[in-house]
C-alpha cells in the first residue's frame, strides 16, 4: 500500500473516543483467548439460579409476605420496606417514594377539601379576634370591673429600700438583693390581689 | 474417571435431576457451566458481564425444560450448548451497539449444533477454534498493519514498546497506529457481512 493510498484510508476513519476503543479491544480479546470464569461467581449465579421461587412456603415466610405486603400497602414497617425504597430511589430517583408514599400523597390530595374549611374557619377567627382586640382598646372607658375599689392607702407604696440595708442583717450582697427582691414580690402580690378585689 | 465412567455417572445425575433433585442438576451445570461461559457465550457476547448474565438466563431455562431432554451417548453438555447459543441469539438480536458476531453467526452455529454428536471437550475446542476464526477474518478486512497492530497489542497483550519496535516506528507513533486501527475496525463492523 502506497503513502497515498494510506492517507486516503486514514481519511475515511470514523472518530473512535477512548471508551469505544476500550470496548472493540475487550471484543477482541474475549474471543481470541476467552478467561474462566471466577469459581467463586460462578457458584454465587448458581446458586442464584437454583433457588425455586414457588417452593411451598413456610408458616414464617407466609406471616412475613403478610407483613411485607401490608408494609408496602403503607399500612406498618418492615425491614424489606426500606430495602424496596432504596432499590426505588436507586433505580429511578424521581420516583423515589413510590413504594407507600404515593398512598399517602393520595390521601393528602382526597383531603384538600376539608383543609379549605380549616382555613376558611381559621382566617374568619383571627379577623373576630383582630376586631375584638380594637374595640378593646378604642373603648377602655367602657371597661366596667365586678371587683370592688380597692382603699389606695392600704396599698404599698414606693419607698427607700434603706431599711433593708440594717447594718446587723447586713450580709453578703447576693443576700441583700434576696431580701429586696423577696420583700418587692410580697408587696406587688399583696397590691394586685387588693386591686382585684381579692383580698 | 475414564470417559465412559464419567458418562456413566453423568447419566445419573440426569436421572436424578429429572426426578426433581435440585443437587443433582447443580451438579451438572457446575461441571459444564465454566465451559459454557468460555467456550460458548463470552466469546460472542464480547464482555464478562454480557456473559455472566447469559449464563444466568441459560441456568434458568434449563431448569424450566430439563424435563424435556433425552439422554444422548454424547452426554449432556451438547444439549446445554444449544440453550446457552439460544440465549447468545437472543442477546445478539437485541445488542444496540457493534459486536464481533452477527446473529447470522450464531443462527448458523445452532443448525450445526442440533446435529452435533460431540462430546464436551470436542465442542469446547470447536468453540474456541470458531471465535479466534472469526477474529482472524475481521483482521483481514483492513490494512494489514492495523491488523498486526490490534494483533500485537491487543490479541497478544504485547506492550506497547515491544510493538513499535517490531512495526519499526515510535512508541507515539505506534499508539496512533493502535487508535486508528481500532477505528478501521469499527468501521469494518458497521459495513456488516454485505461489504466483507
Amino acid at each position: 500500500m502506497t503513502r497515498v493510498d494510506e492517507r486516503d484510508l486514514e481519511r475515511e476513519l470514523p472518530e473512535l473516543d477512548a471508551a469505544e476503543e476500550r470496548r472493540l479491544a475487550e471484543l477482541l480479546r474475549n474471543a481470541w483467548s476467552p478467561r474462566a470464569l471466577d469459581s467463586a461467581r460462578h457458584e454465587r449465579l448458581l446458586q442464584a439460579a437454583l433457588e425455586d421461587p414457588f417452593a411451598a412456603p413456610s408458616a414464617e415466610e407466609l406471616v412475613e409476605s403478610e407483613r411485607l405486603r401490608r408494609a408496602l400497602d403503607g399500612q406498618g414497617d418492615h425491614a424489606d420496606l426500606r430495602l424496596a425504597r432504596a432499590l426505588s430511589a436507586a433505580f429511578a430517583p424521581k420516583l423515589a417514594p413510590a413504594l407507600p408514599a404515593p398512598t399517602l400523597a393520595a390521601n393528602a390530595r382526597a383531603k384538600r377539601p376539608g383543609q379549605v374549611i380549616f382555613y376558611g374557619f381559621a382566617a374568619v377567627g383571627a379577623s373576630l379576634a383582630l376586631a375584638a382586640a380594637v374595640l378593646l382598646q378604642l373603648t377602655p372607658a367602657a371597661r366596667t370591673s365586678s371587683a370592688p375599689e380597692p382603699d389606695l392607702a392600704t396599698l404599698a407604696q414606693s419607698r427607700s429600700t434603706a431599711e433593708l440595708f440594717q447594718a446587723t442583717s447586713a450580709g453578703a450582697p447576693s443576700e441583700r438583693i434576696d431580701r429586696i427582691a423577696s420583700a418587692r414580690g410580697r408587696e406587688l402580690r399583696d397590691n394586685r390581689y387588693a386591686l382585684w378585689g381579692v383580698r | 474417571m475414564d470417559d465412559s465412567a464419567e458418562l456413566d455417572a453423568e447419566r445419573a445425575l440426569v436421572e436424578r435431576a429429572q426426578a426433581g433433585e435440585r443437587d443433582a442438576l447443580g451438579a451438572i451445570l457446575r461441571k459444564h457451566g465454566p465451559r459454557l461461559y468460555r467456550s460458548v457465550l463470552l466469546p460472542r457476547l464480547g464482555s464478562p458481564a454480557a456473559a455472566e448474565d447469559a449464563l444466568s438466563r441459560t441456568y434458568v431455562k434449563v431448569l424450566e425444560r430439563f424435563d424435556q431432554f433425552s439422554w444422548q451417548a454424547v452426554g449432556v453438555y451438547p444439549w446445554l450448548r444449544v440453550v446457552a447459543l439460544r440465549v447468545a441469539l437472543d442477546l445478539l438480536r437485541s445488542r444496540k451497539r457493534e459486536l464481533l458476531f452477527e446473529p447470522e453467526h450464531v443462527e448458523r452455529e445452532l443448525d450445526q449444533a442440533e446435529r452435533e454428536s460431540r462430546e464436551a471437550d470436542a465442542l469446547e475446542r470447536h468453540d474456541l477454534h470458531c471465535a479466534k476464526e472469526r477474529v482472524r477474518e475481521l483482521l483481514l478486512r483492513i490494512n494489514p498493519r492495523y491488523a498486526d497492530a490490534i494483533r500485537m497489542r491487543v490479541l497478544e497483550e504485547r506492550s506497547r514498546e515491544e510493538a513499535a519496535l517490531a512495526l519499526g516506528v515510535s512508541v507515539a507513533t505506534f499508539d496512533v497506529v493502535l487508535h486508528r486501527s481500532m477505528a478501521a475496525l469499527r468501521k469494518a463492523l458497521s459495513e456488516g457481512e454485505s461489504q466483507a
